[in-house]
């Protein structure tokens, strides 16, 4: 069954430029998905318009069959956003936050007691929820984002560059979270640069150039023996 | 966009009308040759205040600091030309207030051709070694509060002093003027002018120059007003970074964090919270918007042991009021204060950056609404109530009128939250590069200002000569059903706005 499913989305901003042009992909329940591009190529766009930050009017993003344009509310209780540079409420402790996005999700005290502990002592995060998001590293800064994005387990995760910035625990750590998710029906979309990490992570991935989709499939449709670096460098030569 | 220009048209026009009436004021006295010099008491004084104020944001812990004082320059020029930012953004205002001093002056004084470009020329100038003076201020209390552990509210306790002291300087000038008979009052007004000109040689500068057309005092202001800004950041550059590093480290806890029984809220108060504490700690939004709160509940204080009576005859010019009329304008005396800015005005703005975060969640804007008007309510009701309390008892209530007024004091408390929501949500300005913008600049505060600041002035004026004729109860129920109205009209705005995004 498709968790999030993309239709002819377009988007142009002032200017007549296309900054995503009639994109179209599935992701199923347990997919772990790479949504690779050359900088600038419409990932953050495409990315936006599913968590519902960017409005759009050309083509339908569903998530679990709700429109995101028509029920918008109950596309976001079940999606979580990791932007590719948090920007988070700097006047909260690291705690605070996290119990700010629980009251949004409405989710009692024992349960999110149990789940704070649970992943922000697998990112040893711990320590530090007592202190302001201000004092925060920007890796520090990610693991919250990460936390709070986990703290209501959404059915699809969307992240725009998650790994950047993360140490090599946590990177580790947050791919366990990843194969853990989907292993329970849940999807992760994310965008990458990191081809070596997508290609051993990810079951599926779609490449965008210029806002247009190029590539999409399983990990083994795409490559076709070659590695994913090539088939990337392939098409980004291609006029 | 277009409404935005609209809005700042009018607030420019509305300062210009009033900088011209002064002008009109002072020459039907035939006291039009003192012209420049209010023109220059006008420019200074404001520019040093609001410097004061907002110097800190724009010259510490700004976004781009790493980046550009990693680039080869030194901090003399950072500092210098972040102030010189700070100081061209803020020129419209202060050339309004002089152009328009300036139309006043030519339709009594008749100068020579010569004085128009001169007097634009240096009024120019003019606001410079006040903001300068303002910024070294705001520059030593960084300095001094960076020495302790809790920095940020040392800094706001000293920013509230001053601005205690400049709110209240104003009625000892009025004094040194306002005695006796209109010869006197004249001659007064010579004297301090006369002062004035000794120890603040700026104005003297240019009086001479667009008077006289000195050509050594022109060259004097504007010489010595350059080699101030020359040297001014010399004295700054020494603590520059380590005030950097104190203000953006954020605060830290020595011990680490034991996860223990968390809390939950609804999200109305969850929202509340956290604009809380985003007020809170914000040294800009907590003197500009909490200045009114804690006037309030001083005022009220101050009522008990001085007498209502005193009270407004300071801001009635010693004009003696009857504390029987007085009594009727209790609430509306408090909440000229609690009411000066709505925290809901630049709220909605403040989420900036973070503005992601509301909109990937699953929250209906009206009760992101609802939260910001709660957190406003949970500071102005409490001021409301302890001002209108101390004020009623001063002006000897009975305990009727006091339970009537404070929950008249209540309801204005809405009012506010809710309007200058309207407003803010109206006029949202998320792009903002400095709290400045939203909190003192914003078109949402000024709106808010002047609709509220004239309701609020025709509420008390009416209350007074109505409380010669009808009895305290059926005013205030009046004056209640007029701003539950206002109000409720003001969220039903609110809702219709919302439902359009």
């Amino acid at each position: 069954m498709s968790i999030l499913k993309i239709e002819n989305y377009s988007k142009t901003y002032s200017g007549d430029k296309k900054a995503a042009d009639n994109v179209s992909l599935t992701v199923e329940s347990g997919d772990i998905y790479a949504f690779i591009g050359h900088n600038g190529a419409g990932k953050s766009t495409t990315i936006r318009a599913i968590v519902g930050v960017l409005d759009f009017t050309d083509g339908e993003i569903y998530i679990d069959g709700h429109s995101v344009k028509k029920d918008p509310l109950e596309c976001k209780k079940i999606t979580a956003y990791i932007p590719d540079n948090p920007d988070l409420y700097e006047n909260l402790t690291g705690i605070q936050y996290l119990n700010f996005i629980a009251d949004v999700f409405d989710i009692d005290a024992n349960t999110r007691e149990e789940r704070i502990k649970e992943y922000a002592g697998k990112l040893e995060l711990t320590d530090a929820l007592g202190d302001s998001i201000s004092s925060y590293s920007h890796g520090m800064k990610q693991k919250l984002a990460i936390i709070s994005a986990l703290i209501h387990e959404p059915k699809l995760m969307v992240m725009d560059e998650p790994f950047v910035g993360l140490d090599p625990m946590a990177t580790h750590r947050l791919k366990e979270i990843m194969h853990d998710m989907c292993s329970r029906g849940c999807a992760v979309f994310f965008s990458t640069h990191v081809l070596e990490v997508a290609e051993k992570l990810c079951n599926k991935a779609a490449i965008i150039k210029q806002g247009k989709i190029i590539a999409q499939g399983t990990m083994e449709e795409l490559t076709g023996g070659k590695s994913l670096e090539e088939v990337f460098l392939e098409g980004a030569d291609e006029k | 966009m277009i409404g935005n220009l609209i809005g700042y048209s009018m607030l420019y026009l509305m300062v210009m009308a009033y900088c011209v009436l002064s002008a009109i004021g002072l020459g039907s006295v035939g006291l039009i040759e003192y012209m420049p010099l209010l023109n220059v008491v006008t420019i200074s004084s404001i520019s040093l205040i609001f410097t004061f104020i907002k110097s800190n944001s724009y010259l510490f812990g700004f976004r781009e600091y790493d980046m550009i004082v990693s680039l080869p320059f030194s901090i003399k020029t950072v500092v210098g030309d972040k102030f010189l930012y700070m100081y061209i953004k803020s020129l419209p205002w202060y050339i309004s207030i002089s152009l328009s001093m300036l139309i006043g002056y030519g339709i009594y004084a008749h100068p020579a051709i010569w004085v128009y470009p001169v007097w634009i020329i240096l009024s120019f100038v003019v606001p410079l070694i006040p903001m300068l003076v303002a910024s070294l201020f705001g520059f030593f209390f960084a300095k001094i509060s960076s020495y302790f552990k809790h920095w940020k509210i040392v800094q706001i306790v000293l920013i509230f002093a001053v601005m205690f002291l400049a709110f209240f300087s104003r009625f000892f000038i009025e004094d040194m003027i306002k005695e006796g008979t209109y010869t006197d009052i004249l001659n007064g007004f010579s004297d301090f002018t006369g002062k004035f000109e000794t120890w603040y040689p700026i104005a003297r500068w240019f009086k001479e120059g667009v008077l006289y057309g000195n050509v050594l005092s022109m060259l004097l202001l504007i010489a010595i007003s350059l080699l101030l800004f020359e040297g001014a950041f010399l004295l700054v550059a020494g603590s520059y970074r380590r005030i950097n590093a104190i203000i953006t480290a954020g605060s830290k806890s020595k011990h680490a964090y034991r996860l223990g029984k968390q809390q939950k809220r609804n999200i109305e108060k969850s929202v509340a919270f956290k604009e809380l504490k985003r007020f809170f700690g914000s040294i800009v939004f907590l003197t500009n918007a909490g200045f009114g709160y804690v006037m309030a509940v001083l005022v009220g204080v101050i009522s008990l042991f001085v007498g209502v009576e005193n009270i407004v005859g300071a801001f009635t010019q010693g004009t003696t009021i009857s504390i029987d009329i007085i009594r009727v304008a209790v609430p509306f005396i408090i909440y000229l204060m609690t009411g000066m800015l709505a925290l809901t005005c630049a709220s909605p703005s403040l989420e900036g950056k973070n503005y992601w975060i509301i909109q990937s969640l699953p929250i209906k804007k009206m009760e992101l609404y609802r939260g910001k008007i709660l957190a406003n309510l949970y500071i102005s009701v409490p001021a409301q109530f302890i001002g209108t309390l101390c004020l009623s008892i001063a002006a000897k209530s009975s305990v009727a009128e006091i339970v009537i007024f404070v929950l008249e004091g209540t309801l204005l408390c809405f009012f506010s939250a809710t309007v200058g929501c309207l407003f803010g949500v109206k006029f949202m300005k998320l792009d903002w590069e400095n709290e400045v913008e939203v909190v003192k600049q914003g078109m949402a505060s000024g709106l808010y200002l002047f609709v509220n600041m004239v309701l609020t002035i025709i509420m008390l004026l009416g209350s007074v000569f109505l409380g010669m004729i009808l009895n305290t109860y059926l005013i205030c129920a009046m004056r209640s059903v007029l701003y539950l109205i206002i109000t409720a009209i003001a969220y039903v705005g609110l809702k219709a706005i919302v439902k359009e995004e």
